[in-house]
């Protein structure tokens, strides 16, 4: 219902006004919460089936986890191609990946702030631990944290473009 | 507060685009329209970039009002 198709020259279009940085900023933001999405359905799943109980869990869940990053990294990599030639078949006047010193400052005050929600996730994750709730728990919270910071970050940098400055 | 007069000195300098001068100073061009529109402040470096792709000094591109 809500599923919009574009044409190729409406991406096209949208690689013309928006920066590579900009796009790939968008899109990078919505593979974290689609993979953070696929996580919490599968942990779910896994969950209720009883099958993180035991030591057996915490083998289960660091698979789990590897399997997710090994998809991420290639997720952003795919995404990261596709991103460039948007923007160049677009004509888009910034080279992709190209960084002036405000997108670094961009970069570094969203990193910074991402820093701050992965310790906080950390520290989450040790309360949880202290108060018994168990390793997986405090896994859960520390990848929580990561993604928090991941999507935090995308949405600091988002907000920075739109007003200019850092 | 610093404000600029680079969107005269580009008038001046026959209509130079925003484009021209992003590549002239090696910024992207979103920067020269934040830095135009006075939503950015560059650094000295950038800011001394500019005045020299101009031709004049650099108290003639930014000036900077204590608030």
């Amino acid at each position: 219902m809500f599923a919009k198709t574009y044409s190729t020259s409406q991406i096209v279009d949208i690689g013309r006004i928006m920066t590579f940085l900009e796009i790939n900023n968008i899109v990078q933001t919505l593979r974290a919460l689609v993979f953070a999405a696929i996580y919490v359905v599968w942990a779910r799943g896994v969950s209720s089936a009883g099958r993180f109980d035991g030591p057996e869990g915490l083998v289960l869940l660091g698979k789990g986890i590897l399997v997710l990053i090994g998809a991420t990294v290639v997720a952003g990599i795919v995404l990261h191609v596709i991103g460039m030639i948007v923007t160049i078949v677009a004509g888009q006047e910034s080279k992709p990946g190209e960084m002036d010193e405000r997108d670094r400052l961009i970069d570094q005050k969203s990193f910074e702030h991402g820093i701050t929600c992965c310790g906080l996730g950390l520290l989450a994750a040790v309360i949880a631990l202290w108060y018994g709730w168990g390793a997986i728990w405090g896994f859960h919270l520390i990848l929580a944290g990561f993604t928090a910071a991941d999507v935090l970050a995308s949405a600091l940098k988002f907000r920075a473009y739109l007003r200019g400055s850092p | 507060m610093i404000s600029n007069n680079i969107r005269r000195l580009r008038f001046d300098a026959g209509e130079m685009t925003q484009k021209d001068l992003a590549e002239k100073v090696g910024a992207s061009r979103q920067t020269i329209v934040a830095i135009e529109a006075g939503k950015y402040a560059p650094s000295l470096q950038l800011a001394f970039e500019i005045a020299v792709a101009f031709g004049v000094p650099i108290q003639d591109v930014f000036s900077f009002e204590p608030s």
